[in-house]
């Protein structure tokens, strides 16, 4: 496989794959993932099949939370080890197959050209491959609480693609164990003021993201936790 | 020491259920027992919320032992990945 021309800008940037049971699919992910990235961590948060040992052999490293803690909890899990490797930029990428790593690539050469401190993937701003009518308008109500409750202008608030400078990784501090973690990181992003842009990515539904991705009684979770989160 | 004074008010109203009742008439509760029925409730609805919060401060010292426990262990990339020159280390 040649190496692509921008790999080695991609030397020093960390893409962090949170997974939990996706033995079936991550082996292809994790190979199209370094065919421009090197250095990739995988953080199994504490899969019951072969996840981790197939992202080994795909040759990711991997954390393996003793429990299973949650989404949010894993991505802190990886960018913590980014950081302590030296990492000058953390991308956040799903394990599902839902992203395309050229679009990664496109973030982390944005964040620097931009000289800001975080890219965000967005599907509206991008394309969708098969995505649910329903998911649409579940995504649209998260776009309108965002604004609402933290003023960012965003086209998209849910999506797992993002790139943080390593200074932007180091301020940002995920509590939100479960999938309530996307809210908190944008609220966090308002609160520090760092400066942000949007850049349009591709999702790709297909039926094992579907099945693996939130559904509306997801949301009401998410809502609670955010919540509960508030009361002290 | 909750525990204790819940006793302690409790044999004191069980010996003498007048002043129940007198504190149920000041604020306007028809019988004593419908007062202690009130205050019941109450207090174990502060202790639901009570257990709560602790369980959720003790998931969060458990979630950063069990990611502190991760990163002390990284396990690298196996060697078939590394042989074709995609080592990270």
């Amino acid at each position: 496989m040649s190496r692509h021309p921008l790999q080695e800008s991609m030397d020093g940037v960390w893409v962090v794959v949170p997974a939990f049971n996706e033995a079936a699919v991550i082996h292809g992910v994790l190979r199209s993932v370094l065919a421009h990235f090197s250095s990739v961590v995988v953080v199994d948060d504490c899969s019951k099949d072969t996840t981790g040992q197939v992202s080994r052999a795909a040759g990711a490293v991997v954390l393996r939370h003793p429990i299973n803690l949650g989404q949010g909890a894993a991505l802190q899990t990886g960018i913590d080890y980014a950081l302590a490797q030296g990492a000058d930029a953390v991308v956040t990428f799903d394990a599902d197959g839902q992203h395309d790593p050229a679009d990664a690539v496109a973030m982390v050469t944005l964040l620097r050209e931009a000289r800001c401190d975080v890219v965000l993937g967005s599907r509206f701003r991008g394309a969708t491959v098969n995505m649910p009518r329903r998911k649409r308008l579940l995504l649209k109500l998260a776009i309108a609480y965002t604004r609402l409750t933290t003023g960012l202008d965003l086209s998209d608030t849910h999506n797992g693609l993002r790139v943080f400078s390593a200074q932007a990784a180091g301020r940002i501090r995920i509590t939100q164990d479960r999938m309530a973690h996307a809210s908190e990181i944008l609220a966090q992003v308002a609160r520090q003021h760092l400066s942000y842009r949007e850049a349009p990515c591709t999702v790709s539904y297909t039926s094992h993201s579907k099945a693996k991705g939130q559904r509306l009684t997801g949301s009401v979770t998410i809502l609670r936790d955010l919540m509960i989160r508030r009361l002290y | 020491m909750a525990i204790a004074a819940v006793i302690a008010v409790g044999l004191f109203l069980t010996l003498f259920p007048a002043a129940l009742q007198a504190l149920a008439d000041r604020l306007g509760v028809g019988r004593g027992v419908d007062l202690m029925f009130y205050i019941v409730i109450l207090a174990a609805f502060l202790a639901v919320v009570n257990l709560h919060v602790r369980m959720r401060v003790l998931q969060d010292s458990l979630r950063d032992l069990a990611r502190a426990q991760a990163l002390r262990d990284p396990k690298l990339p196996l060697e078939e990945a590394s042989a074709d020159g995609r080592t990270t280390s």
